[in-house]
């Protein structure tokens, strides 16, 4: 039998090959290989640890200068200027781990992968990962999404999606066609792509785009995109991504909702974990044992914040602001006629 | 000594053992409420270890991630804002595992001198003189560690039997520059969606550095993608929840140290089956005993586990798995009988709503669960469950657009209908 310990060595995920010591280590050799200037100063050594985030407390500047007796990593030698240069002259192949690996023979399963490479491509890696091991099987991990999940990439999903990447990546503007959920064809549209949404709990993607007509940023479906066509953006509907974010910072609510949460029935740690995607304030309330949770959200969020408050149940109630409040309470009568009366 | 390094042969503030983060991290992160005081009297830390995790933490993820309260004492809280930056910062826990100086001397030295098949005494010759520690031992150690994460081949030739190392194949060789850019985009994009994600994180960094050093191309350092309602915390369990993948593969039995609900215990399992429940960022180990064939332990709530050389767990089969498991919601077990309850819903809008965004969110989200009786303002959803407990919260989150008109072995409407009479009282609204 193997030995059980050895073999989940090599299983961990916690690796000291991807500190932070390693990182800079790699860069510094890589560089001084294939860089043009084959020598680094004292300052630039310890410049470049800096940049790390290292702190000077552990002397790794010294211990790579040698200077740093018991502790000195004889990576570097130094010159008779003073510089330093590498021991031995080569540079670090890059090669990834085994479970780096064994996690992309995982994700070649998932059918969103024909949207970012073409079949070509996919077949090369399943051939260099042919003899590693299956290790997320379904028999081993059970995923449970909060929906059902895209099985197929349809040819119109793959082409919009690559375009609008483009459009992304170069900075370009795009005309378009749009059928909206209620099947209206908006046509000659014209935007400029900010982020690619994708929304884990419908497993479909949006664009967050800024609109030239409506002079606004908006949210379409990627599913819902015709005839796009790249553009490039006239200097005067160059609008910076900056802009665009505070368009959007712009719709937040003014003040949060504040939720008071009594810790019974796990209701306090659910309401935690699924309020995790949301900025978010705890505090707690000793006079009345309770927790108050403060929810900041989006305008365009408050149909889905209101709905998780509903899905916490009976010990998380709305303390502010008024107007959520009071639509809770008008649904909660609502559903107490509904209940009140026979099925 | 005025230059030694306090922390020893390691290097920063990393740790060895993941566990010293995950849990500090979860409280700041998840409850972000807790000061100095609440985690030595309620969470059991020590004060100097509170001290101590903090500032390690805001070595290895920076300041800017913890946000602190007054008036009166610190609260361990952390950032989050979803439009301002999507980056995972927790991820960067993961980058802190402590090493030793000749550690990452060997693995650089290695990797510069490996560069055709050598046996390790000719790889010794080319070692400097390192620390007084070091001996071709060491150096054994290390090749084979590295060989066993695969940055290296270890190989025993038939004709002596001896041992040779050489280096691996360039894995990237056969894709060409573009083809390496979409890989990146699409690791980038997998490893925020995917689950476990830290080795996506890793190998996005790899293809970064291997493009920037041996394809003269840098990758793009564009933020294409956003992620809504993706939860941070996950990764925190990832360690742990992939050396017991490892313990699945290979049926190793396991001694868990655990939080159960009347005190920290020890239990012996044959881990079966991890699940991880997206919506709420959850994740579950499924286990026989020697009592019980199948059960549930949260993986936030395993402080460590050993592997054990024994087997005396007999493990439940994979159909006895699928067959407790093929009508939960989650992880509900069976109750009552074995049969699942059997629940009917009516969904419905109002007179000026569309129903077409309810019943396509029903569709979404509903699993098995059949729709029947559609007309233009109501539908009926009907599901077999193992736990009615389970689904209560996703009925709840409809509100007033979906009623429970019956269900079997529980009164989940009369449930129901009392709760919502005391949300009603609780806000000052006498039902």
């Amino acid at each position: 039998m193997m030995n059980g310990v050895k073999c989940l060595k090599a299983m961990e995920l916690f690796l000291e090959g991807k500190n932070k010591n390693y990182a800079l280590m790699l860069e510094l050799i890589n560089w001084l290989y294939f860089g043009s200037k084959k020598s680094l100063s004292r300052s630039e050594i310890s410049d470049m640890v800096e940049r790390y985030g290292i702190s000077a407390e552990f002397n790794l500047s010294q211990s790579l200068m040698n200077e740093n007796e018991l502790y000195n990593l004889y990576l570097l030698d130094k010159n008779i200027d003073g510089d330093y240069s590498l021991h031995i002259e080569s540079s670090v192949p890059i090669q990834p781990y085994k479970i780096e690996k064994q996690w992309l023979k995982h994700i070649l399963k998932n059918p969103k992968l024909k949207l970012f490479l073409e079949d070509v491509t996919i077949a090369k890696l399943e051939a260099l990962l042919a003899d590693y091991d299956n290790i997320v099987s379904e028999d081993a991990l059970t995923i449970n999404r909060p929906c059902i999940q895209l099985q197929q990439v349809e040819e119109g999903l793959s082409r919009n999606f690559k375009l609008l990447v483009k459009a992304i990546l170069e900075n370009k503007g795009i005309e378009y066609s749009y059928t909206t959920r209620s099947n209206e064809l908006l046509q000659n549209c014209r935007g400029i792509p900010y982020k690619i949404e994708y929304s884990m709990k419908e497993d479909c993607f949006y664009l967050i785009s800024y609109s030239l007509e409506d002079k606004r940023p908006i949210k379409s479906l990627l599913s819902g995109f015709k005839d796009i066509k790249l553009m490039n953006l006239e200097v005067e509907y160059n609008i910076s991504p900056e802009e665009i974010q505070k368009s959007i910072d712009a719709k937040k609510a003014a003040k949060p909702i504040l939720l008071r949460i009594k810790d019974v029935n796990n209701t306090l740690e659910r309401a935690l974990f699924q309020f995790s995607c949301f900025e978010r304030e705890l505090d707690y309330i000793e006079e009345s044992d309770a927790y108050l949770l403060s929810i900041f959200y989006y305008e365009f969020e408050r149909e889905e914040v209101i709905s998780r408050i509903f899905s916490l149940g009976k010990h998380a109630i709305v303390v502010e602001p008024e107007d959520i409040k009071a639509e809770i309470i008008k649904r909660l009568q609502q559903l107490k006629e509904k209940y009140s009366s026979i099925p | 000594m005025s230059n030694s390094n306090k922390y020893g042969k390691t290097f920063n503030c990393s740790v060895l053992d993941y566990n010293k983060l995950r849990t500090f991290l979860r409280y700041a992160f998840l409850y972000g409420c807790y000061t100095k005081d609440d985690f030595v009297e309620r969470l059991n830390y020590s004060e100097s270890l509170v001290d101590k995790d903090y500032k390690r933490l805001l070595s290895i993820l920076g300041a800017k991630h913890f946000k602190k309260k007054t008036p009166k004492q610190t609260r361990f809280r952390m950032n989050y804002n979803y439009y301002q930056n999507t980056e995972n910062y927790l991820v960067k826990s993961y980058y802190a595992k402590s090493s030793t100086k000749l550690q990452i001397s060997l693995y650089f030295l290695i990797l510069q001198i490996l560069k055709r098949e050598m046996d390790v005494n000719e790889i010794n010759g080319k070692i400097p003189t390192l620390s007084d520690d070091f001996n071709i031992k060491t150096l054994t150690r290390q090749l084979d560690k590295m060989a066993q994460w695969d940055l290296i081949e270890k190989v025993q030739h038939k004709r002596n039997g001896k041992l040779y190392y050489r280096p691996k194949k360039d894995f990237f060789a056969a894709l060409t520059d573009d083809e390496l850019g979409q890989l990146k985009t699409a690791v980038e994009f997998f490893c925020n969606i995917e689950f476990p994600s830290i080795p996506g994180y890793y190998l996005s960094n790899t293809i970064e550095k291997y493009m920037k050093y041996y394809r003269e191309k840098s990758a793009s350092s564009k933020n294409i993608f956003l992620y809504r309602f993706k939860n941070f915390h996950t990764v925190l369990e990832e360690d742990i929840a992939w050396k017991l993948l490892w313990c699945i593969n290979n049926s190793i039995e396991i001694k868990l140290q655990y939080f159960f609900k009347n005190g920290i215990g020890h239990k012996v399992i044959m881990p079966r089956r991890l699940v991880i429940d997206i919506y709420y960022g959850r994740w579950y180990l499924i286990g026989s005993t020697d009592m019980h064939p199948i059960n549930i332990y949260r993986l936030d709530k395993i402080i460590d586990f050993e592997i054990l050389k024994s087997s005396c767990v007999t493990p439940c089969s994979m159909e006895e798995l699928d067959n407790c498991f093929r009508h939960s919601w989650c992880i509900g077990t069976p109750q009552k009988s074995d049969s699942p309850s059997t629940i009917r819903i009516r969904f419905s809008v109002s007179a000026n709503e569309d129903l077409t965004f309810l019943l396509n969110k029903v569709k979404r989200e509903g699993k098995w669960g059949t729709i029947t009786d559609i007309n233009k303002k109501s539908f009926i959803y009907t599901i077999k469950i193992n736990d009615a407990k389970e689904i209560k919260p996703w009925i709840r989150s409809f509100g007033h657009y979906a009623e429970v008109i019956e269900s079997t072995l529980c009164d989940l409407r009369e449930e129901l209908h009392d709760e919502w009479g005391e949300m009603l009282e609780s806000y000052g609204i006498i039902s």
